[in-house]
């Protein structure tokens, strides 16, 4: 290892220790409770809001995926800024109302606001378990990517699976520290990092090439096609664009950063934050695009972001953008794993296994529980061999079911349990197939990109159809969700 | 279930944020994606006309964010 190289993990280092600090200084504000540890007592306020969602929703997906993706497939990728707007919609659309029932009836956990809605124990379980099976493997590319860059920056002398683990246990220790208020404040320090990191990072490599105009002039020389969509590429276009944001927002991390929301008019202005954020996508454009010039045979398409810089840039500059894909990564991982045990702590333990556990108790069993969750994530990623962006549409396609019964629940009356349970087993059967079965294969256009879309309309289908068919969810209920929905549109926000 | 009648100024919202959505995912795909040119911000054709459509949704967003997403919100009245 040279020297640069030992220069540019202790500036990693120190961009992992910060947070660090910031977890135990959490810590001392937090009080053993689950309200508290899991969702903050309901008392986020607007800008650790803003932040702690922009950092969860860009992880490693889209810092580095995303430069993979442009670098591989072309412009494919650049539909995430319409995905961007669409997701910032969600949080107002259906989000605004999540938190105003999870402020009215205590919701901790996604599987609360289900058993409420439509009275049923089996679909909150239903859809606990494709929470916590599917957001696996999203948690497991936050590792890998954070691996990527610690390989890259040590030269290649800390290897991926020992990159992985020094990842995995900075992020349990300040998880395990300081619950969800220990995320969100080290997530506005992530948040910004990233939004910098990710613009300059690529307006410096395309400077390489001359500025932007110059290098995609240079593309056109040597590779035209790559300036405009590849053929077929609609699907996969549209199809990222609707899985993507639903998925995203329905993981287990999202609905905590609903229910902790302490003033509904945040919701109003969500939107045209993160829609204007995305603009960040730039940088990633950039660096992928300057890659078809500076590293047109790289083994590893994840890795052209940091195998750039290090060629390129001076190292300490190089090591700074790191550590905000590293920001990246952990915003998204360390939300993710406290979300999951948030799921299992409450929807699992509490419920089925010591029912009469106190307080500070359950807190502890959600800490052993982030240790196990991530120690799982960790061996997955040892394994995988996909592109990040592809791993975690599969996982993204999986949790994007559960806006069928989400939406269901709050916008039409008829939709009833047997509708969410069926569309939901058949969305995330069919999903499952067309990963995991050889020689099986999404029909007709869905082939090219499209089998997690197609899944997700079946889930549609069918939990229309059955809805209709099956009797409608019970009076009481109903008329308990309109009277709330009244307060909704004429109470305090 | 209990919803209050949409006002003109949501409706209004509500049409552009869908134009815009449409115009940003089906045009560019099915009728430019050959289209290299004319560069837009020093972009190739695609990544600048879906800029100038983020342009155009940020400016709709704010407006809805301005106009508390056209809702006239009586306090304690049911409008």
């Amino acid at each position: 290892m040279t020297g640069q190289n030992t220069g540019a993990l202790v500036i990693i280092a120190l961009f992992m220790l910060i947070p660090l600090a910031m977890g135990f200084l959490a810590n001392k504000k937090s009080i053993p409770t689950t309200e508290d540890y899991f969702v903050q007592g309901r008392s986020m306020g607007s800008i650790a809001v803003f932040f702690t969602v922009a950092a969860t929703w860009w992880s490693a997906f889209a810092f580095m995926g995303s430069n993979a993706y442009f670098l591989t497939r072309g412009p494919l990728y650049w539909t995430a800024i319409a995905w961007n707007i669409l997701f910032g919609v969600l949080y107002f659309v259906v989000g605004k109302r999540v938190w105003h029932f999870g402020k009215l009836n205590k919701y901790i956990t996604p599987k609360d606001f289900f058993k409420h809605h439509y009275g049923s124990e089996a679909l909150g379980n239903v859809v606990a378990v494709i929470m916590l099976v599917f957001t696996l493997p999203y948690l497991q590319i936050q590792l890998s990517g954070g691996a990527y860059l610690i390989e890259v920056a040590s030269g290649g002398v800390i290897s991926f699976p020992v990159a992985a683990l020094l990842f995995y246990l900075v992020i349990i220790i300040y998880v395990w520290s300081g619950g969800l208020r220990a995320v969100a404040w080290t997530d506005i320090f992530y948040g910004i990092l990233l939004f910098f990191g990710m613009i300059y990072g690529g307006i410096y490599i395309a400077n390489l090439l001359g500025g932007p105009s110059e290098m995609f002039e240079q593309i056109r020389t040597v590779k035209p096609e790559h300036l405009t969509l590849q053929s077929g590429a609609w699907m996969g276009w549209l199809a990222m664009f609707i899985i993507t944001p639903v998925g995203s927002f329905m993981g287990p991390q999202l609905w905590t950063r609903m229910y902790a929301v302490k003033s509904g008019k945040l919701f109003n202005l969500m939107p045209f934050l993160l829609g204007f954020a995305a603009i960040a996508y730039v940088g990633s454009m950039l660096v992928g695009n300057s890659g078809v010039i500076l590293k047109p045979d790289i083994a590893i398409a994840d890795r052209v972001l940091p195998e750039i810089l290090y060629e390129y840039a001076p190292f300490v500059f190089a090591s700074f953008i790191i550590a905000c894909g590293a920001a990246a990564a952990m915003s998204t991982a360390n939300s993710q794993i406290h979300a999951m045990s948030a799921v299992y702590t409450v929807d699992i333990h509490k419920t089925y296994i010591n029912k009469n556990m106190n307080e500070k108790s359950l807190v502890w069993v959600g800490r052993w529980c982030i240790l196990i969750l991530s120690a799982i994530a960790y061996v997955m990623c040892l394994y995988a061999t996909d592109l990040l962006v592809t791993i975690g549409l599969v996982a993204l396609a999986g949790t994007a079911q559960v806006m069928v019964p989400t939406c269901g629940a709050l916008f039409w009356k008829r939709s009833t349990t047997a509708g969410a349970i069926s569309g939901l087993l058949v969305g995330v059967g069919l999903l499952c197939t067309f990963q995991f079965v050889p020689g099986i294969n999404p029909p007709g256009p869905f082939a090219a990109g499209g089998g997690g879309l197609l899944s997700f309309m079946c889930n549609i289908v069918v939990f229309i159809v059955v809805s209709m068919m099956t009797k409608q969810r019970p009076k009481s209920i109903t008329d308990e969700i309109d009277k709330q929905y009244e307060e909704f549109y004429h109470g305090e926000e | 279930m209990y919803r209050p009648k949409m006002t003109s100024k949501t409706k209004i919202i509500w049409t552009l944020l869908i134009i815009g959505f449409c115009a940003m995912e089906f045009p560019g795909v099915f009728f430019f994606k050959d289209k290299a040119d004319p560069f837009i911000f020093g972009f190739p054709f695609i990544y600048g006309y879906i800029i100038c459509w983020w342009v155009f949704m940020c400016a709709v967003l704010f407006i809805a964010y301005r106009t508390d997403w056209g809702w006239k919100r009586e306090r304690g009245e049911k409008q």
